[in-house]
């Protein structure tokens, strides 16, 4: 149970306080509603390169790290298609450093040209670091316009090419704090060691002076329904095939996304699961394989990823996952497997409120959904659903014509 | 209205101290010792057998890192699937892992679903059968997750350093594909029956450790015949290292980025130079406004990332600078890795940002004692090495009395040139 108080500034500014005295601790997370997904198709990986101008110095303070750490805080971020999210953790009696900090960048940044040079080097050695220097680093730059043809979702989060990211100018910066970095557009969740007026005075102080943006309307194209069987090879430097499997999926707030997530743990979450126990310990087909869900806000996808064993021909892999899934469209899925994975998702949510920094951005995304308590609906929510239901979701997903198929081949 | 000055910095208040939780300890009726941290209202528990038996405990350190992953994978009642949902029907979740001094066999649970969960991880650690099977499926599918590894060059620069830096003691082990393909069934039976015993290992429980958690750890654990607590081995001595070139050098030809290590091995935590070192590694690298970042990543964007750092084993420790390049940077990163280095032997770090590193520190020693199991992680860290608790006091005070001229002459006793090794993988 997570208890939060929610308040909003004149300049749109939501905030949402969780009070917690057991900790020493205070933290603050700051969502921003801009992803991958608001970039220009020929300017993207904007957001992230984004993310991270915004630790170069805001207006009144030059550099952003030094304070935060001289108080004993550290900080991190990340972006993803549908948000970039800010956070920093600190002793609670400093609380208030974190409020200047964090309400200078979002007035406005420094914009130096020296910050841009630096940083678009950094993300592209953070591109090559993470998606060409490692083996299979490349899945997810493939995956994603072969599964969406027309929705943003069709470009990973680092960006298209790394062109795009050299390309970044100044105005296009500029332009991208204008429109998104703004109170309206945000949402801050301050949690630990304080007190709801404490934060309430704080917010007041730093961030009410910030003169509100307009919220931009998100009129993004829809993926057209898919409707035939989407295929890719290509061949690689690895030692061994990989397969992946994609299926459209509805978003984060359909009444069938827990259903959904549900079903990917039934295949393949842990151990015990379908995919785990045929696939790599009956018929030993792959070494790895694993189900799940990208929970995008926006219409995702369920995968199914594995890496197919020596000696084994792709061909037969995916024939033997295609049974698998035939078998629990065709199949109701046992009562006691059903409530194996809800006791699995009860206890990761439980064991993820051990974290204050977790709560934080629990209480933030759910605001973002529309409504802070679901964190405190989750476990009823899993608990509903029912083996009807996933017959259901397992026939309308996993029909053929809605899945996109790669071919990861090892060159030798 | 009055207008808030943006410029100015609000008033920082100095960390006084750290809530430390001192963990209550008690025999189980056999003898066996528990160690107990109990808080926070989440009804979760975690439950920690360590074993006094890490990789360095054989000769092919794959032997124990095996015999531990095979626990679970089949005992005279179960097989793996009747084990894997065993723990899974519960929501429960059940980890095997190990370093180079000690194994783990943990189990986190809701606090309700303890009773139903417990006695299997009794089951795994007394009764495991290897089935041959489960054996050549573990063997073979740890090989091909080994051979892809070798691909990256951060993960041979890692393993490649290790081995340099210590062998040919056990801490430092040649591993290859031969490795994974000549370790035996027998070995891992041999290995289970002399280091896997409840006798040899120490339980510590976090969490919501009531009355009902301690019972029950009483009923699955400690009702054996009186143990012989064979924990407190003593370490083998030391033995001499064998001296290797100073600059080595892996050729990967398709490389875009190279791994660079450079580093040596150092002491354990009770050497008396060990905080200061510690403070040493973040000036340099622990931290993301240390001299390696603001250069190599934050000035000359040739890095995604870089660090410092020290670690210690229970027979030694090292120190080491790590970062992956572009190939085409990789010579003039080494070369500003040095010249940082000789920048903190002949200048003191100036004030300001001794006090910054200082107070980064506290802040991070604080959020690290934050919760049950983060406080049970700080204590077994200074237990199993002979420690107690007041070990992080005596960091905390070195932390706040530690000044720039120690910070120098640390650095020019440990971080002599010609005393690091420097490896590239990759393309120089």
């Amino acid at each position: 149970m997570i208890n939060y108080h929610r308040f909003t500034l004149t300049n749109g500014l939501r905030v949402l306080v969780h009070e917690d005295p057991s900790t020493p601790l205070a933290c603050i997370n700051i969502l921003y509603d801009v992803g991958a997904r608001d970039e220009d198709p020929n300017r993207t990986g904007f957001a992230h390169l984004f993310e991270h101008l915004m630790f170069g110095g805001s207006v009144n303070i030059p550099n952003y790290d030094g304070p935060l750490q001289e108080v004993g805080g550290e900080n991190n971020a990340f972006t993803n298609n549908d948000i970039t999210n800010y956070y920093l953790t600190l002793p609670a009696e400093n609380i208030e450093t974190g409020f200047w900090l964090e309400s200078d960048r979002m007035l406005s940044l420094a914009f130096s040209e020296k910050s841009l040079e630096v940083q678009r080097n950094v993300v592209i050695e953070e591109y090559k670091q993470r998606y060409l220097n490692q083996p299979y680093g490349d899945e997810w730059l493939l995956l994603h316009p072969l599964a969406y043809k027309v929705h943003p979702y069709r470009w990973a989060t680092i960006g298209k090419e790394i062109a795009h990211i050299e390309d970044a100018r100044m105005e296009d910066v500029k332009d991208f704090f204008r429109r998104y970095y703004h109170p309206a557009n945000a949402i801050m969740v301050v949690a630990g060691n304080v007190t709801l007026q404490q934060v309430q005075e704080l917010a007041e102080k730093w961030f009410a002076s910030i003169p509100s943006g307009e919220k931009q309307k998100r009129n993004l194209p829809e993926e057209p329904t898919q409707k035939v069987e989407q295929r890719q090879t290509v061949h690689r430097d690895v030692p061994s095939d990989a397969l992946h499997m994609v299926f459209h999926m509805p978003g984060r707030n359909h009444p069938d996304y827990h259903t959904i997530d549900l079903l990917s743990d039934v295949l393949g979450r842990g151990q015990s699961s379908r995919l785990y126990q045929s696939m790599i310990k009956e018929s030993q087909l792959f070494t790895e394989i694993n189900a799940y869900v990208t929970g995008n806000l926006e219409p995702g996808l369920f995968a199914i990823s594995g890496k197919i064993k020596q000696g084994i021909k792709i061909e037969d892999a995916e024939k033997a996952v295609r049974t698998e899934l035939n078998r629990i469209i065709n199949e109701p899925v046992p009562e006691h497997e059903l409530e194996k994975v809800k006791n699995k998702a009860e206890s990761t949510h439980v064991f993820g409120e051990l974290n204050i920094l977790n709560r934080a951005m629990n209480l933030a995304f759910g605001e973002l959904l529309g409504d802070a308590s679901m964190v405190n609906k989750e476990i009823e929510r899993i608990r509903a659903v029912n083996v009807a239901e996933i017959q259901r979701c397992a026939s309308e997903i996993l029909a053929p014509e809605n899945c996109s198929i790669l071919y990861y081949l090892s060159k030798s | 209205m009055i207008q808030t000055d943006r410029t100015q910095a609000p008033a920082a208040h100095e960390i006084a101290s750290i809530p430390m939780i001192n963990p209550v300890s008690h025999l189980l009726p056999n003898n066996l010792p528990v160690y107990e941290l109990s808080a926070g209202p989440q009804e979760v528990v975690k439950v920690e057998l360590v074993f006094n038996a890490g990789s360095a405990h054989h000769s092919n350190p794959l032997v124990p890192a095996f015999s531990i992953g095979m626990l679970q994978e089949g005992t005279q009642r179960k097989n793996a699937a009747e084990i894997a949902s065993g723990i899974d029907d519960f929501g429960a979740f059940l980890e095997t892992s190990h370093d180079k001094d000690f194994s783990n066999v943990t189990l986190f649970t809701l606090n309700r679903y303890l009773p139903q969960t417990l006695p299997l991880i009794r089951e795994i650690i007394t009764e495991p059968v290897f089935p041959e099977k489960e054996w050549e499926i573990m063997r073979s599918n740890r090989l091909e997750k080994f051979i892809i590894n070798m691909g990256k060059v951060s993960y041979i620069a890692g393993k490649r350093f290790q081995e340099l830096l210590f062998a040919p003691t056990p801490y430092g082990a040649f591993i290859d594909e031969q490795s994974y393909k000549s370790v035996t069934r027998d070995e891992l039976v041999e290995f289970w029956k002399s280091h896997y015993r409840l006798a040899n290992s120490t339980i510590f429980l976090s969490g919501h450790v009531a009355g009902e958690v301690r019972d029950c750890v009483r009923d699955v654990f400690g009702k054996t015949v009186p143990l012989n607590p064979e924990f407190e081995q003593q370490l083998p001595p030391l033995q001499p290292k064998t001296q290797v070139e100073r600059e080595q050098f892996i050729l990967k030809e398709d490389a875009v980025q190279s791994a660079i290590r450079i580093g040596r091995r150092l002491f354990t935590k009770t050497h008396p130079d060990y905080f200061g070192m510690k403070i040493l590694s973040t000036i340099l690298g622990g931290y993301f406004g240390s001299r390696l970042m603001s250069n190599i990543r934050e000035d000359k964007g040739y890095t995604y990332g870089i660090g410092a750092g020290i670690a210690s084993l229970r027979n030694d420790g090292y120190f080491v600078i790590s970062t992956e390049v572009g190939t085409d940077v990789c010579s003039k990163a080494i070369a500003e890795i040095y010249k940082e280095i000789e920048i903190l032997q002949n200048q003191p770090v100036p004030e300001a940002e001794l006090h910054l590193v200082k107070n980064y520190l506290l802040g991070n020693l604080l959020k690290s004692f934050d919760g049950p199991m983060e406080q049970m992680d700080r204590f077994k860290s200074a237990h199993l090495f002979g420690l107690d608790l007041s070990f992080y006091n005596s960091y905390t005070d070195a932390i706040k009395s530690i000044n720039s001229e120690t910070i120098r002459n640390l650095a020019r006793t440990w971080l002599q040139k010609d005393d690091l090794i420097e490896l590239v993988v990759g393309k120089k």
